[in-house]
């Protein structure tokens, strides 16, 4: 991946990553799926816009204007683009072009990483930070490159040590102490 | 090599990861053993900087300081829903001994008028401070030069008169309501527009969107000094001392309204947290910076805590309520 | 001149050297703070505050002024950095400057920030220090219908300039306006698109939603497609300082982004968010009419216009503190209450009745814009040392950080774990090609839009011509439709010179 500009979301899988500013290939499937993401995004707002409880004193545009209004505007947009995709020429310069390349992740490393996530989520109260940081640590570096893992375990538990001792000794926030906390 | 050796740089990389635990692990257990209490706490503001409860937050802030009754005082501001964004994000930290939280009348009111689900009782009142008014004002270049006048424009024509205020529920807006019912209107026809701080109130003022502005008096000392607004009248019973606006009773309205403010706490913490803040707040009223501030803003002192303030906070939301509930506000 | 001999009689109270000292303290423990995620200035200065209440005034507001511009500062040093904004108005430096340090240009990323910064400082103090009180007059101009005006402004902009594809700018803004939408409504306290959780009634946070986004989105795309991983450990290559090229490219972003930046502080509610987005935009239209946009893979321009804005912005948000007396940040209600503890009332009054210590703390800005520049242009390269650490322990230590920031910030593991679940739509848009700016966009500014126009509505007593009642905000209709016709324009021609969309902007070959 080499761009992270705003337009760029790194590597989209149907722009080569050198052209951020390069209208998005015409391929039917992905326009469709984003008009469906902007769809289902505006429906959520139309229903979760009606059920709102209005108060008595609402004033003249109550809470539920916006909500409505957005999501009346995405289902909108949907349309149009959904529309645009499917009209004739786009279809036949869709399949003139070469099919995308199916997204091919490496699927290991993100396992490995929301496991890490996930566990961090749920160790975080129970053991206290300074285990449960230097596992975060230690879980994502170990997924991104396990070359080193003694390595990559000290620097995570240094990281979570100097972290504790900044966070609550210098600014007064308090981290989970985890078993720690029955010391003193 | 023998994979179980270690190479220079891990051994040394571990050297530091052992300090740095045993350092981190002491400050843990030190901190954990401080209880969250004492040293650092952090005043929840249930509306927008630089208004009437950010003030007593903030004022409050210097005197704990100050005094070293805590090390850091941190003040975070959550205005919206008529305090109620505030009042949820407090009532979700069960068991946090070093939070508090401003509060007082606009309060209750915001929780009767929205309806909303998280009230009073999700939280843990502490004392109550002081006392505060409401102030009615418009700026210098307007027609109205009197309570008197504005009663006269509401009369004949209650919706072409935009008042700004604080969010629903606050002492402003009621008071707003309640004088446009003693001037003989119907209190839905009030033309209100919402803002989440005083110094918004005051822009809205000053920049022509609202005709009226309805706020605590410190929000508008500087300009009434300035010359560039002008008070129609105070919302406390007796003319304030050295403070010379009209009270809505010389106006010739049955209204008065005292906006208090106080203190609270997290839900969920033992007697002995509960004691230790209530104490903060007992030790707060005493500092001379504290009772200076009073002086400075033009508050009363009303501290009040223990079974006599949960006394007063029940009466006061059953007063609040029929209050909005009469004037047909009541979610 | 009167105001110049005031101002020089500031200089003499500020410039002592136990004031300069407190100053360098300010700016250091400013940036120190200021780099870590969800905790901006007014963190620092809440932890300075019992320290500063030791000190006599000037010395207070002069240390204040540090801690203020360094906090400012070591937000953007973590955008560029490490994709992570430390606030939101350092947000628009994380798309070019993060593009900037990947490319190893970290270090004049960073050099064109901090003169960025100079730059807008030391001219938006000089109009503080001249012209405050006029431009109170203009900041009383704006009504609901002009922040209204504004918002939408800044949102057409985001769609039709900063990104490429509309339909896909429309849909991330959506995104955005909708978790905006999330919580208690700040108007009438209605409970909105909860579905039931009651951690969100209090509102989806911005930190939360940006660092999610930018900083664990980016460190789960990584792993998930590590493309080109052994190239991947950037190296500063070439001097650390700014070519004479580099500064030719950035001299005029600095001072357009300066004059894009000066009237949003003065506006109560505008905030730095607002102009740092259209100096963006500004920069990257620009660069693209003149057909030779780096924008995208780390264009200098793009990181020093927004800069200039932002820090231009952070200085003129003295006028209201001091002219009206309204604190715009919540550092700037910190200084509030600072003046009333030392017995003075900002107000149409201050500058008569207080006018030396008025003039001592706008001296102090100067000096700590100075300072600023002084003190973080020689660490620009050391800090872009940090890119030299390993790839995996660099991203790692960004989880971590992104962590106990949110974690101190909000102080729940909810919080921290919605941070992953934003992590991960991030890794989603990032795969589909949407972009993120729309969405920051939309949380930031939605609350605006929707507040705003509704107190319109309130005002007008519920007739939409209000809206249009007034010049500001047809002028800024006026502007919106100009941008949007050239953007149309410059599409079209696009489309019409190169048939194949993807042979649109052939890479140009990086420096």
């Amino acid at each position: 991946m080499t761009t992270t500009g705003p337009d760029a979301p790194a590597s989209a899988p149907t722009a080569p990553p050198t052209a951020p500013d390069a209208p998005p290939a015409p391929r039917t499937r992905a326009t469709l799926g984003v008009a469906a993401l902007t769809g289902a995004t505006g429906v959520l707002l139309l229903l979760g816009g009606a059920l709102i409880r209005e108060p008595a004193a609402s004033g003249y545009l109550g809470p539920r204007f916006f909500p409505l209004a957005v999501g009346a505007l995405l289902v909108a947009t949907a349309l149009a683009s959904a529309a645009w995709a499917l009209r004739p020429a786009a279809r036949r310069a869709a399949a003139a072009a070469p099919a995308p390349a199916p997204e091919r992740g490496d699927r290991r490393t993100l396992v490995v990483m929301a496991a890490t996530l996930a566990g961090h989520l749920l160790l975080l109260q129970p053991l206290g930070w300074l285990i449960a940081g230097t596992l975060l640590f230690w879980g994502i570096s170990t997924a991104l490159g396990p070359r080193r893992p003694l390595l990559d375990l000290f620097v995570a538990a240094a990281l979570a040590g100097v972290v504790q001792m900044v966070f609550s000794g210098l600014l007064d926030v308090p981290l989970p102490a985890g078993p720690l906390g029955g010391i003193g | 090599m023998n994979r179980f050796a270690l190479s220079r740089r891990e051994a040394l990389a571990g050297v530091i990861a052992a300090a740095a635990l045993g350092g981190g692990a002491w400050e843990a257990a030190g901190s954990a053993a401080r209880g969250g209490v004492g040293s650092r706490v952090e005043v929840v503001v249930p509306a927008a900087a630089g208004g009437g409860f950010d003030t007593v937050a903030r004022q409050a802030q210097h005197a704990l300081q100050t005094n070293g009754l805590t090390r850091t005082v941190e003040v975070v501001n959550m205005p919206g829903g008529g305090g109620t964004v505030g009042l949820s994000h407090v009532a979700g930290q069960t068991g946090r001994a070093d939070l508090l939280m401003v509060m007082g009348t606009s309060i209750l009111g915001g929780v009767r008028i929205t309806g909303s689900a998280v009230t009073l009782d999700d939280i843990t009142p502490l004392a109550r401070l002081a006392e505060d008014y409401v102030v009615v004002a418009v700026r210098a270049d307007s027609p109205l030069t009197s309570f008197a006048d504005l009663a006269e424009r509401w009369a004949a024509d209650p919706r072409a008169v935009a008042v700004a205020g604080g969010a629903v529920g606050t002492a402003d807006h009621l008071l707003a309501a309640l004088a446009l019912r003693g001037v003989g209107a119907d209190p839905a026809d009030l033309t209100y527009i919402v803002y989440s701080g005083d110094g918004e109130v005051l822009t809205s003022l000053l920049s022509h969107t609202a005709d009226v502005a309805v706020s605590s008096y410190n929000g508008f000392a500087a300009q009434i000094d300035a010359g560039e607004v002008r008070a129609l009248a105070v919302s406390a019973a007796r003319p304030l001392p050295g403070v010379d606006i009209p009270t809505l009773r010389e106006a010739g309205l049955d209204l008065d309204l005292a906006n208090w403010r106080g203190l609270a706490a997290a839900p969920g913490l033992d007697a002995g947290q509960r004691d230790r803040l209530a104490g903060l707040a007992q030790d707060l009223v005493a500092t001379e910076e504290w009772r200076e501030s009073v002086r400075r803003f033009g508050w009363e002192d009303a501290f009040l805590a223990g079974a006599d303030f949960a006394d007063f906070l029940a009466e006061e939301d059953d007063r609040l309520t029929g209050i909005i509930d009469g004037l047909g506000l009541l979610a | 001149m009167d105001a110049l001999s005031l101002l020089a009689g500031g200089f003499a109270d500020a410039l002592t050297p136990a004031n300069l000292l407190w100053c360098l303290v300010g700016v250091v423990l400013g940036t120190a703070v200021g780099v870590l995620p969800g905790l901006g200035s007014s963190m620092a200065v809440a932890l300075l505050l019992p320290l500063t209440f030791l000190l006599e005034p000037t010395a207070a507001f002069i240390m204040f002024a540090g801690i203020y511009y360094g906090g400012q500062f070591g937000g953007a040093t973590t955008s560029i950095l490490l994709n992570t904004p430390g606030q939101s108005s350092s947000i628009v430096t994380a798309f070019e400057g993060y593009a900037m340090a990947r490319s190893g240009r970290a270090s004049q990323a960073l050099a064109a920030a901090v003169l960025g910064s100079f730059v807008g400082g030391i001219v938006a103090t000089t109009v503080v220090a001249f012209f405050a009180q006029r431009m109170v007059a203009f900041a009383l101009g704006f009504g609901p219908a002009e922040y209204f005006a504004l918002a939408v402004l800044a949102f057409v902009s985001t769609v039709a300039v900063i990104t490429s594809a509309p339909a896909r700018g429309v849909a991330a803004l959506g995104v955005g306006l909708a978790l905006s939408v999330v919580g208690i409504d700040d108007q009438t306290g209605a409970v909105r698109m909860t579905l039931g959780v009651p951690q969100v009634l209090d509102g989806i946070d911005i930190v939360v939603v940006t660092v999610g986004l930018l900083a664990v989105g980016e460190v789960l795309h990584c792993g998930f497609r590590p493309d080109g991983a052994p190239a991947d450990r950037v190296i500063a290559s070439g001097a650390p300082w700014l070519s004479r090229a580099d500064l030719r490219r950035s001299w005029l972003p600095w001072l357009r982004g300066t004059a894009v930046g000066l009237p949003f502080g003065v506006v109560p509610a505008g905030g730095a968010e607002i102009p740092t987005f259209l100096s963006y935009g500004m920069e990257k239209a620009l660069a693209r009419r003149r057909g030779n946009s780096e924008f995208g893979r780390g264009a200098i321009e793009g990181v020093a216009g927004p800069e200039a804005a932002n820090n231009a912005t952070t200085a003129t948000a003295m006028i209201p503190l001091l002219g009206l007396g309204l604190p715009t940040s919540a550092t700037a209600a910190v200084m509030l209450a600072a003046f009333q503890q030392y017995g003075m009332q900002p107000g149409p009054l201050l500058f008569e009745g207080d006018a030396d210590l008025v003039w001592a703390l706008l001296a102090s800005m100067f000096v700590g814009t100075v300072l600023l520049l002084v003190i973080n242009l020689p660490f620009a390269p050391l800090w872009a040392r940090l890119l030299r650490l390993p790839r995996r322990h660099l991203y790692a230590g960004l989880v971590v950080f992104a962590t106990v920031g949110v974690y101190a910030a909000k102080g729940s593991v909810f919080e921290v774990g919605l941070l992953y679940a934003v992590g991960a739509v991030g890794l989603l848009m990032r795969c589909h090609g949407i972009p993120v700016a729309p969405v920051l966009i939309g949380v930031i500014l939605g609350p605006l839009a929707e507040g705003e126009l509704r107190r319109a509505m309130a005002a007008g007593q519920g007739d939409p011509a209000v809206l249009l009642d007034s010049g500001i905000a047809l002028g800024l209709y006026a502007l919106m439709l100009a941008g949007v016709a050239i953007a149309v324009a410059a599409a079209l021609r696009a489309r019409r010179r190169t048939p194949a969309p993807d042979a649109e902007n052939p890479p140009v070959a990086a420096p």
